[in-house]
């Protein structure tokens, strides 16, 4: 099982990096956020990775899925690379960032090779 | 709309901030521009300065005192307000006479009006009683209020519905206002007013230890000591406050006043919700989830999940297997 798909997102495993793209116009309220980890878990079938998470599409995060995926949100992740594209999405990475503190090295990035390189560390 | 209507819409939000009122929301765009990430970014910092001003109260309650903003409407049966009390009006800005007599989805966004009739409908069928539904609420000036509003059928002789009422509860920081209210209703001497003596004088009387900002900070760093090593076996109480800089008093206080359990039974509590997130999202050994989340033998932790979620680690990965595949 190379990937999965659900209504949020897309998850592919390349090269020892997890790649997560969420869909566009994208609204994560808590349902939203449960189900994207616990399909992410089912994926990785017990399996540590870095991640790389393209978050262009989401338009929205409430704060219900905010406190959901700050506390599990990182769990049997080594690394995660946001990709951040527009004004949106720059936004919701900034503020996962400030308000979080999360427990694994976690970054932003306009480009998706400088975010590989970033994630390369920990594969 | 127009940038200038956008930043104007922006600039009265911040005012409501401004005067502690923090349940306000600005209505995104569907341009995804500069201005509504920045609309984004004020609503998020809305709803985090919220939760933290009620945090702070828990905390501190002898310093800042919590304001509950009340809004009830009465509904009767054809959907319209009978109803409303003034602090209603006051968030919605406007005056009782505009609402009385409008239809309830009338003060509501575009989102939860089918919300609303699909709920209205249930309830007047029967097929529903007392309930809680989140809907959003749009002033007069155009800004959002979410909120969770909680409705309650009241029944008539018939033992038909005879009208609905919608509760709001909502916070604000007015520490002068609050005590002006009370006394009011103390000088009142209103049936109830026997319930609020015993709340004001506690609220006098109460001498709680006071924990600054900077015990609060230290105490946010052993919770998330105790997050990122949950593996580990952690040192003595003791130890772990000489190193963090505080006292073993403020930590155990701390702990029971942040998050309302003792240190032992939030590191507990803490390995038992990544042990069930990984017993039931991977297919990681039961071996290895008790090395990960710091349990003394797998014995030891299957004994304690069972305890806490009615369940063995296999009993309920294999339950949750059934239900997802």
């Amino acid at each position: 099982m190379d990937s999965i798909e659900n209504n949020y997102a897309l998850y592919t495993l390349n090269g020892g990096i997890l790649y997560i793209r969420y869909h566009a116009d994208i609204v994560i309220k808590y349902e939203g956020a449960v189900k994207i980890v616990a399909d992410r878990l089912r994926f990785q079938q017990g399996i540590c990775y870095p991640a790389l998470c393209d978050i262009t599409g989401v338009e929205e995060v409430d704060k219900p899925a905010r406190d959901y995926l700050a506390s599990e949100g990182s769990i049997l992740l080594k690394a995660v690379a946001f990709i951040v594209g527009n004004p949106m999405s720059n936004i919701i990475s900034y503020f996962y960032l400030k308000t979080t503190k999360p427990s694994i090295p976690t970054k932003a990035f306009q480009d998706v090779e400088e975010a590989k390189l970033f994630l390369e560390k920990y594969i | 709309m127009s940038k200038e209507k956008r930043l104007k819409k922006i600039a009265e939000a911040l005012a409501e901030m401004a005067a502690g009122r923090f349940y306000y929301h600005i209505e995104k765009s569907s341009k995804k521009d500069n201005i509504d990430a920045l609309i984004s970014g004020i609503n998020m910092m809305a709803e985090e300065i919220s939760e933290a001003l009620l945090h702070e109260g828990y905390v501190n309650s002898n310093e800042t005192i919590k304001h509950i903003v009340l809004m009830n409407f009465e509904i009767d049966l054809n959907g319209k307000v009978k109803a409303i009390n003034q602090q209603a009006c006051d968030i919605l800005s406007y005056t009782c006479e505009e609402i009385v007599g409008k239809s309830f989805d009338c003060f509501l966004n575009e989102k939860s009006v089918p919300k609303w009739k699909r709920h209205w409908n249930k309830l007047k069928d029967k097929k529903m009683k007392d309930t809680s539904l989140d809907l959003t609420f749009r002033t007069k000036h155009g800004l959002l209020v979410p909120s969770a509003c909680y409705i309650n059928r009241l029944g008539g002789k018939a033992g038909g519905m005879e009208s609905l009422i919608v509760t709001v509860v909502k916070h604000s920081k007015k520490q002068v206002e609050l005590e002006e209210y009370l006394m009011e209703k103390e000088k009142n001497g209103r049936e109830n007013s026997k319930r609020e003596k015993p709340i004001l004088s506690s609220m006098v009387n109460k001498q709680k230890v006071i924990l600054t900002s900077s015990d609060i900070a230290k105490i946010r760093q052993v919770r998330n000591y105790f997050i990122e090593n949950l593996e580990r076996d952690f040192p003595p109480i003791e130890k772990l406050a000489r190193e963090f800089g505080t006292n073993t008093f403020k930590i155990k206080y701390g702990f029971k006043e942040l998050y309302g359990v003792s240190v032992f039974h939030f590191i507990r509590n803490e390995r038992l919700r990544k042990a069930k997130m990984l017993v039931e999202g991977s297919n990681i050994t039961f071996k290895r989830i008790t090395q990960l989340c710091g349990f003394k033998s797998v014995p030891s932790f299957s004994t304690t999940f069972k305890n806490e979620f009615g369940y063995t680690p296999k009993q309920l990965r294999r339950k949750f297997t059934l239900e997802n595949s």
